[in-house]
């Protein structure tokens, strides 16, 4: 009876066993985007965001503060926070997705594999589907370099941009992730 | 005539001081805490507290706004893009105050000495992140 139930409790387990989770984490993720126009370009960068990457299954999470983008003029963070982000009310951005192309077996193999990203990124209180390409790199000691790149509109989530400095913002927004994981 | 010629003149330098102060203002650069009033006064556990018991009515509060925090430097590191980051302990293995500095010069305080500092919140994610720092003591 005592050796049955011991199998059954390793039978039940062996599923979750199987699908031991890998993660990765890191507190330090770099975020930056650049709106790109003939009459200025502006570029905002991030160094504070945290971000989970569970290998086992591929989902990903990524938060940032937007508050804690750094702009080069003062003048371009206030109307950023204050009146196109409103980040007292929405201080969050988030990202929740997947990420297909790497897989478990690549830790402990150095080298560089393209990936592909999916997921849902909220951005002033709007959730939106994003998709990019991207890498990641197996380094030596183990650690994950995760870069991509992806183009978000304003209008999307709802961000309006006054008519008199409509020209200065791009309707196209480059944004670009470079994240150094460290394991768990 | 003469008084046309006047009021042109001061049309001419009302525009100039507004095309002056137009510029400055698009040029300002963005300024550390040293001459901002701080809306608390507190030490870090409590920082941290405030935002894992009411992470609205923390945002409310300190978001944007400078803070005034007192505790233990668990660790420094940088300069890293410029800034130097210092994090203050508060007791929870997981999350600490992230103060930075946007000077890379600073002398990088010793791990288990006491700190305090004032500088701008920009929220809680995992840490409560503190940015344009200053030391104050």
């Amino acid at each position: 009876m005592k050796n049955l139930v011991i199998i059954l409790l390793a039978a039940l387990s062996l599923p979750n066993i199987l699908q031991a989770q890998v993660r990765y984490a890191t507190r330090n993720g770099h975020v930056s985007f650049l709106s790109e126009t003939p009459l200025e370009n502006i570029e905002a960068t991030n160094d504070k965001a945290t971000s989970v990457l569970d290998v086992s299954s591929g989902a990903v999470e990524v938060a940032v503060l937007m508050k804690a983008f750094s702009f080069e003029k003062a003048l371009m963070q206030e109307h950023f926070n204050e009146n196109y982000v409103e980040s007292d009310k929405y201080p969050k951005g988030i990202f929740k997705g997947q990420v297909t192309g790497f897989v478990a077996d690549a830790i402990g193999k150095p080298g560089t594999y393209p990936v592909s990203v999916k997921g849902d990124l909220t951005i002033h209180g709007v959730t939106k589907p994003v998709e990019a390409n991207g890498s990641i790199m197996v380094e030596p000691a183990g650690t994950l370099k995760a870069t991509t790149k992806f183009i978000v509109s304003p209008d999307d989530f709802d961000i309006r941009i006054p008519g008199l400095v409509r020209d200065n913002i791009a309707k196209q927004i480059n944004v670009m992730v470079q994240i150094d994981y460290q394991k768990l | 005539m003469r008084r046309g010629k006047i009021i042109l003149i001061v049309l001419v330098v009302l525009g100039a001081i507004a095309g002056i102060y137009g510029l400055w203002e698009y040029d300002r650069g963005l300024t550390d805490a040293s001459d901002e009033k701080p809306v608390d006064r507190l030490d870090a556990v409590a920082l941290l507290n405030a935002f894992t018991n009411d992470e609205s009515a923390a945002n409310a509060k300190y978001n944007g706004h400078a803070v005034q925090v007192s505790g233990l430097v668990k660790d420094a590191s940088g300069p890293e893009n410029g800034k130097m980051t210092v994090m203050l302990d508060t007791g929870d293995p997981l999350s600490m105050i992230v103060c930075e500095f946007d000077d890379p010069a600073m002398t990088r305080p010793v791990p288990g000495s006491q700190l305090t500092v004032k500088g701008f919140c920009a929220g809680f994610n995992l840490d409560v992140l503190l940015q344009r720092c200053v030391i104050v003591e």
